[in-house]
């Protein structure tokens, strides 16, 4: 009876041990998730802001692009207006 | 939007519009954008759509990162608990073992024990009653 105790006890031990054990491993796996979101986070971001000074580039090329066309390209502007707004042309 | 851009443009500086009457300068009364102003209307909607676009897909990776998160989370819990059920059940089943095997031991020491003790009893009355009923 006393070693089916031992036993017993014994059992029990390992099973907090192995307990312990499975709940480092989950922490651990958790902390590398959310070390993974927060780099994938970072990232997004990264490519947010660099995609928005892009478009505020390419804008300010078009831009600059139309105010050339006032003095060389009129009919570039009159085609601009009219497929963006529909506007008719009166000359 | 265009009136937002319109206006920061207007307040750098850059572009300017102002309103004409009829055969003023122009063949109908209307508004008049300069060269900069223009550019700017020409150019808003797609800069803005642009724009939309790219808070879209932003918003969207966000979101899909933060769900990402969400289930390798569930994922940890559910494989912790699986191995924690496995390691219970493994645990229950050596405990039914070593009680079986005590059980066993226990009862084949009580066989031997009621045994004798039958064998002992059994010879004290067959002598006794021996005793009893040879006196003559």
């Amino acid at each position: 009876m006393r070693d089916s105790h031992a036993a017993a006890e014994q059992a029990m031990m390992e099973q907090i041990e192995g307990l312990k054990q499975i709940h480092a491993d989950e922490i651990a796996e958790r902390e590398k998730a959310l070390q993974e979101y927060k780099e994938r986070v970072v990232e997004i971001e990264e490519r947010y802001i660099n995609a928005q000074d892009e478009i505020e580039r390419l804008s300010q090329e078009e831009r600059q692009e139309f105010v050339k066309d006032f003095s060389q390209n009129k009919q570039n502007l009159i085609d601009a207006i009219t497929q963006r707004y529909g506007f008719t042309y009166v000359p | 939007m265009y009136l937002s851009l319109l206006i920061s443009a207007a307040i750098a500086g850059e572009a300017k519009f102002t309103f004409l009457s009829a055969n003023e300068p122009a063949p109908f009364e209307g508004v008049l954008f300069d060269p900069e102003a223009t550019a700017d209307l020409i150019v808003a909607p797609k800069e803005v759509q642009l724009n939309c676009d790219l808070e879209i897909e932003y918003r969207i990776d966000l979101l899909q990162t933060e769900h990402q998160l969400t289930i390798q989370n569930m994922n940890s819990r559910y494989n912790a608990l699986n191995v924690e059920y496995q390691q219970a059940i493994n645990a229950k089943d050596l405990q039914i073992e070593n009680l079986e095997t005590v059980i066993s031991s226990n009862s084949g020491v009580s066989k031997w024990v009621w045994f004798t003790g039958g064998l002992v009893a059994g010879t004290a009355a067959s002598y006794s009653a021996y005793r009893a009923f040879n006196v003559n």
